[in-house]
């Protein structure tokens, strides 16, 4: 039929532009030719004659060719304008899109990471896994002064920031605070080798804070547990046994150790230090003051990553040396029970009555959830250690009086631990809040995680799922690439070929029928389940469910993928049905 | 041997005569060629070809739809249907025929309308 090509090509090559239309009109010239010839022949004419006769009868080829063109002139020029309409805002746009997912959710994640590791917080492994990359502090408001905005940019966890900002502003209690709180952080870890050069300068620095702010006994603590540990040890050798209720209601015993005096004159200074705190109208770090002072600066937070940096900023907020502090408290008890031992009683019962106020003092000017607990820590020890020592001295009313507060206190702080919902222990509970709440419960103000934990839950399971749609977005993003490639490949390959490959459109309905079934549904289905089902993973934390939240997402992912390529498979299939060309064989993507 | 009607004539004519084809039911191009050669007699002498073009034309006009579907024989075809619209317009081209017809037949052999 070599005769009906080179009449057809010439019936319909103005056709061409339009390829489906092309190949549309000459599958309709091509049927009604063979029509033709076949009548032709059952009326006895040859194969020859026949072809001949059908193409006489269907007319001359470049006045049909003109006419053809000229009926469907219109059609041609409006879908040309819409394919290039289509190609010049839907493709910009889904670059756009999964451009903008990728920035939001991965890039979040990933900044997120980035600021957690920078600022020391331990993140279990979920956070530990993701890549590290983009901005780790806060960003500064656009309207700062030149000294806000250097202020801003020194308020940091750099101890060469903080003496700058004491150059900024001397006589700024907060700044004080926030140099001894980062000079304790790099010298107190290494004690031991705190040189006598090194602690005269500590103890200068400590002076000069007191200096600007005289009715803060954070300082003289700092400087009495310095002095202490530097002149005495503790022997839990033959040290005095107290007894007190733990969480669940058991009995424990905690031994206060025996002082062993190295240095006593240095000793005594730690004493007078503590005495003269004990007298001051209040305690505080200031640890939160310079975080509120950073956030008022810096620009609200507008996406989730700069939320969730906000939070990680607070979480590293520079924490008060409490293990001084509480090292301070074990030499204070162990010291009045050698003052008991020696004799010394009335310098003993002024030591021991004393001996919860720095605890006091520090619950009332707490700032963190750390700093509280310390302090009650501190009282109730106190409290039970007074008791023991009491009862060694024979002070018998002393001692019941001591235990009965210390028992109190006990009871205080586990009422607070039992009152979670439903009776459970809170470590049960802790579960449910996921990995960014536990980097972040030190420093969280109030002790009720339920509080925090629910939103820091969500807004993780949120980003979790940002990054699985961002994966899911790179997977399509790779697939539609490879297919591009290919068929620009084949277009090129075969481009001189009257045959040669078309690029064809599916048509809109199909389109939308992928959209649905492939995106619409199990997305809907995914999101109905995970906020619906009891069982979903997102009840719990992230770390404590990972496995599920592995599962949920995946199945959603490789779901997702299997059905889009199966329904695009059969649309193809349909649209080359429809068109009449060769259909492609079922294959592995074809579910029917 | 059919008389050659002028090439004018029957450009004219093919639009109503493919609407009136359509609206007796679904066909495909060469099923109208065929029909119209049975029942003219052959005496119209459409050039086949030509009928495309005005398929074309009726169909971006909204006047007729189409789709491929298997004919008896068991081929694909394309079949055009005459829609909503083609019917209006086939009522109005018959009347203006009649009325033309009337009057071009009273002006030629003087007959009466």
């Amino acid at each position: 039929m070599g005769r009906f090509e080179d009449y057809i090509e010439a019936v319909t090559r103005r056709l061409r532009p339009d390829p489906e239309l092309h190949m549309d009109v000459a599958r309709e010239v091509r049927a009604h030719l063979e029509d033709a010839a076949e009548e032709a022949r059952a009326r006895g004419l040859s194969d020859e004659e026949a072809a001949e006769a059908a193409l006489a009868a269907f007319g001359e080829a470049d006045e049909i060719a003109g006419a053809l063109w000229e009926a469907n002139r219109g059609r041609m020029r409006l879908r040309a304008v819409l394919k290039w309409a289509a190609r010049g805002t839907l493709l910009p746009a889904a670059l756009l899109v999964a451009v903008y997912i990728c920035i939001t959710y991965f890039g979040g994640l990933c900044q997120v990471t980035t600021a957690a590791a920078a600022w020391d917080l331990d993140l279990p492994w979920p956070g530990k896994v993701l890549p590290r990359w983009g901005p780790i502090d806060l960003r500064p408001r656009g309207n700062l002064s030149p000294e806000e905005r250097l202020e801003f940019k020194l308020i940091s966890r750099k101890r060469s920031d903080a003496e700058a900002l004491l150059e900024l502003d001397p006589l700024d209690p907060s700044f004080h605070a926030h140099y001894v709180l980062l000079l304790a952080r790099d010298r107190w870890n290494r004690q031991e080798s705190l040189g006598a050069e090194e602690v005269k300068e500590t103890l200068a620095v400590l002076k000069r804070a007191r200096s600007i702010e005289p009715d803060n006994a954070y300082y003289n603590y700092l400087a009495a547990s310095l002095l202490m540990e530097r002149s005495s040890m503790l022997d839990y050798n033959g040290g005095i046994g107290v007894k007190y209720t733990g969480r669940a209601g058991q009995e424990m015993v905690v031994n206060i150790g025996r002082l062993v005096m190295d240095d006593p004159v240095t000793f005594e200074q730690g004493v007078s230090e503590l005495f003269e705190g004990m007298s001051k109208p209040y305690y505080s770090a200031h640890t939160f003051d310079m975080v509120r002072r950073k956030i008022s600066l810096a620009k609200p937070p507008t996406t989730l990553a700069d939320e969730l940096r906000l939070w990680f900023f607070v979480a590293a907020t520079p924490l008060p040396h409490l293990a001084s502090l509480r090292a301070m408290g074990r030499r204070v008890a162990a010291y009045s029970a050698l003052l008991a031992q020696e004799g010394r009683h009335e310098e003993a019962i002024e030591m021991i009555e004393a001996m919860d106020r720095p605890g006091v003092q520090m619950g009332a000017g707490a700032q963190t959830v750390i700093e509280l607990s310390t302090s009650q820590g501190h009282i109730q020890m106190a409290l039970g250690q007074a008791a023991g020592i009491y009862e060694r001295m024979d002070m018998q009313d002393r001692a019941a009086l001591a235990q009965q507060r210390s028992e109190m206190e006990s009871e205080r702080w586990n009422s607070i631990w039992r009152k979670h919902e439903d009776g459970e222990i809170p470590q049960e509970n802790l579960k449910h809040y996921g990995f960014v709440h536990v980097a972040l419960a030190p420093s969280l103000p109030g002790v009720d995680h339920s509080l925090w934990g629910g939103p820091s839950t969500a807004l993780e399971h949120i980003l979790a799922e940002g990054l699985a749609l961002a994966v899911l977005e790179v997977l399509l993003l790779l697939l539609a690439l490879r297919c591009a490639v290919a068929t620009c490949w084949n277009l090129w390959r075969y481009r001189k070929r009257a045959d040669g490959p078309k690029l064809f459109f599916i048509g809109w309905r199909r389109m939308a029928g992928i959209v649905l079934l492939g995106l619409v549904l199990p997305i809907g289905v995914y999101a109905a389940y995970s906020r619906l089902a009891p069982f979903s993973s997102m009840r719990y934390g992230i770390h404590y469910r990972l496995d599920r939240v592995l599962i949920e997402k995946g199945t959603l992912v490789a779901l997702v993928l299997i059905v889009v390529l199966a329904t695009s498979y059969r649309a193809i299939r349909a649209r080359c049905r429809d068109a009449g060309m060769d259909v492609p064989s079922e294959g592995f993507f074809n579910p029917l | 041997m059919p008389v050659e009607f002028d090439k004018e004539l029957v450009k004219g004519s093919t639009m109503p005569v493919v609407l009136r084809l359509l609206q007796e039911r679904e066909m495909y191009g060469y099923e109208m060629v065929k029909l119209v050669a049975e029942r003219t007699k052959g005496r119209l002498g459409w050039k086949e070809g030509t009928l495309y073009p005005c398929l074309h034309r009726l169909e971006a006009a909204g006047l007729v739809r189409s789709r491929w579907s298997d004919a008896p024989s068991g081929k694909k075809r394309k079949y055009y249907r005459i829609t909503r619209k083609g019917l209006a317009e086939l009522k109005r081209r018959a009347s203006e025929w009649k009325e033309f017809a009337g009057a071009v037949n009273t002006l030629l052999l003087g007959e009466a309308g």
